[in-house]
């Protein structure tokens, strides 16, 4: 293969423009692993809320405040509604702890345990791998994330420990590199209990940190949103917002890699157009030799465009590989911590590897111009 | 050497039809022939040096033509108008029928590739492929399937004495050898006329000879050729010989009447 070969007779400088690609898509392939997780976490946020309506105390939700779960009475008498799950979340650690933790933290949801929210949630992807889902009527049972599971070293029958109380674990979640792998589910009163102990001036423990509103089939939830929103004490976010505000994160890591990406054509380009153009000055007399038996325009083009390519190729998959290796072995290191920083998908190593072939292919269209316009006459004569 | 190749069926006739004006064409028997060539190159703005002056040649079929003369005298430029790798300021010229100077650029390297074979003098090999990928690199550029231009470029390496220098690269190859691998090269696309300049120059005497010998054997097969020396030895060979100075052909001679000074 004679672009190889050419590659070969000028190793060194082949080498270091070859590892300057590598660099570029090296740092594209981590950073894009690293937003390819996100948008995973994402896109299951929005399967796992974006066909309901999140409904929060008007204080903030979360930690934020709370409502009475009398509101979720309320909530239910408007019409559009199928059913409405009042929901109560802690943290499933000591909160001290979780101050300097790195990655999202473990959350446990506490449910109200309805026949209908427990049948909705598994539709919605929430599926067992081991032991069972809860089932209306559980207490002190608990079903964990595999990410948590392995944290915790936590399997079905063991006993899992949220802040001071303890929980029989019935089941473990399946793997869905989604932010469920990091949570844990309970009921609504085992979590009321845990949070009337954390803020021991509640005056009852009757409390929710949020509703989860699900719609009649054909309601138009965005449209019940607002409604909702006019009752007292609640805000709701129709999955429209939800969705926006979602995405508009996504912005932030989209831009890194674009900026990763940017910095990959720069250097990596300005390196292939370099070593190209350093190629063609030396083998200007070649290029006259190939003219004088025949070569057209295009066979000149072709030549120095793959060679290129070539270039931006082999440094695209090196880049690639190391950094697939790397994002495995962090990925390894901190599965044990319940932090899964990296996803490879199928796109990103496609992208990452078209994307150097183009890069090296596109550096290489001047140097080739160059290369293919060249007098045949004066390029025999060059030495 | 191998005698199995036929050099005179070249392959030119893909290019299409002679289309030179009725009248004017040159006669069936004339492989090239060259009117008024002029080739001026511009130095500065204003002045421009004259390296053809109104240069007339004909060539038959068949024939072998050595171009003589000074350095700086135009042979090395008349050769690269010949061969298309330069275009005449004036004039008009025909190989095989086909009014070159007619011709839009673009079609150029076909027709070179197709009609012109080139010897140089230092070679010109590319120093990364081998002799039997060096041999063949035109079929490449013509599209030729792998295996067909394999057997080609084997056939013609067995011819040059080389069947056992197929995979060398250049640089493992003598002067003579890589000669040799040059002609190969030439004849690969069966030219109508096979261009040479200095075909001898870098080489020792008995290589000159065996490379001599080589190219006059194919002529004696119907191969035209033209050979630019300073050498009145290897000059010996053709059957013409045309002396040129300041741009002009000024003398023109039979070598076998007239044998130059060795």
């Amino acid at each position: 293969m004679e672009p190889l070969r050419n590659l070969r007779r000028r190793k060194l400088r082949a080498a270091l423009t070859i590892f300057g690609i590598a660099i570029g898509i090296f740092a594209f392939t981590v950073m894009g692993s690293m937003a390819e997780k996100i948008n995973q976490l994402v896109g299951g946020a929005l399967d796992f809320w974006g066909e309901s309506i999140s409904v929060e105390p008007e204080s903030g939700g979360g930690f934020g405040g709370f409502f009475p779960v009398s509101v979720t009475e309320q909530i239910e008498a408007l019409d559009g509604v199928d059913f409405a799950t009042p929901s109560a979340i802690v943290l499933f650690g000591n909160p001290e702890d979780q101050a300097f933790s790195f990655g999202a933290p473990n959350l446990v949801f506490g449910n109200r345990l309805s026949q209908a929210w427990v049948e909705r949630v598994q539709e919605q992807g929430l599926e067992v791998v081991e032991g069972r889902f809860l089932q209306p009527g559980d207490r002190g049972k608990i079903v964990v994330g595999s990410d948590l599971a392995d944290k915790e070293d936590l399997e079905v029958g063991s006993t899992a420990l949220v802040q001071t109380r303890e929980f029989e674990v019935v089941g473990i979640l399946q793997r869905s590199l989604q932010f469920t792998d990091a949570f844990a589910f309970t009921s609504l009163e085992d979590a009321q209990e845990i949070l009337a102990e954390q803020f021991p001036l509640l005056t009852t423990s009757d409390v929710a940190t949020g509703v989860q509103v699900y719609g009649e089939p054909g309601a138009d939830l965005d449209q019940l949103a607002s409604r909702i929103d006019q009752l007292p004490q609640v805000r709701a976010e129709s999955p429209e917002e939800l969705r926006s505000q979602i995405e508009s994160g996504t912005v932030i890591f989209n831009l890194i890699i674009f900026g990763v990406a940017l910095v990959a054509i720069v250097v990596g380009g300005l390196s292939v157009i370099n070593t190209m153009i350093m190629s063609v000055s030396e083998r200007t007399r070649e290029i006259g030799i190939k003219r004088a038996v025949g070569a057209k325009t295009r066979h000149i083009l072709a030549e120095y465009i793959g060679e290129a390519a070539l270039i931006g190729f082999i440094g695209g998959l090196t880049g690639f590989a190391v950094g697939w290796i790397l994002t495995l072995i962090i990925n390894d290191q901190t599965r044990d911590t319940g932090t899964v920083l990296f996803t490879m998908t199928p796109r990103l190593a496609l992208g990452a590897l078209l994307f150097s072939l183009v890069l090296g292919a596109v550096a290489g269209i001047y140097p080739a111009l160059r290369a293919a316009r060249m007098n045949p006459v004066q390029a025999l004569r060059s030495m | 050497m191998s005698e199995g190749i036929d050099t005179r069926a070249h392959s030119g006739q893909g290019l299409g039809p002679f289309t030179g004006e009725e009248g004017k064409a040159p006669a069936d028997d004339l492989i090239l022939s060259a009117r008024g060539l002029v080739k001026r190159y511009p130095m500065g703005t204003d002045n421009c040096v004259n390296a053809l002056r109104g240069v007339d040649l004909d060539l038959r079929r068949g024939g072998f033509l050595a171009l003589m003369g000074p350095s700086g005298s135009g042979k090395s430029t008349l050769l690269n108008v010949i061969g298309t790798l330069d275009q005449p300021s004036e004039g008009r010229l025909w190989l095989d029928g086909r009014e070159l100077t007619e011709e839009p650029h673009s079609r150029l390297p076909d027709i070179r590739r197709r009609l012109i074979g080139f010897i140089f003098q230092g070679f010109n090999l590319i120093p990364s492929l081998n002799a039997l990928e060096n041999v063949v690199l035109p079929l490449r550029y013509e599209g030729s399937p792998k295996s067909e231009a394999r057997r080609q470029g084997t056939e013609l390496l067995e011819m040059v004495a080389l069947a056992d220098r197929l995979h060398h690269l250049p640089t493992e190859l003598s002067g003579g050898e890589q000669q040799r691998v040059a002609i190969a090269r030439a004849l690969v696309m069966k030219p109508a006329l096979i261009l040479a300049d200095e075909p001898t120059g870098e080489l020792d005497s008995t290589s000159s000879r065996l490379i001599m010998e080589l190219l006059s054997g194919l002529n004696q097969k119907g191969q035209s050729l033209i050979v630019v020396t300073h050498d009145p030895t290897t000059a010996a060979y053709a059957e013409r010989i045309v002396r040129m100075r300041d741009g002009l052909i000024v003398d023109e001679e039979d070598p076998a009447e007239d044998p130059p000074a060795v």
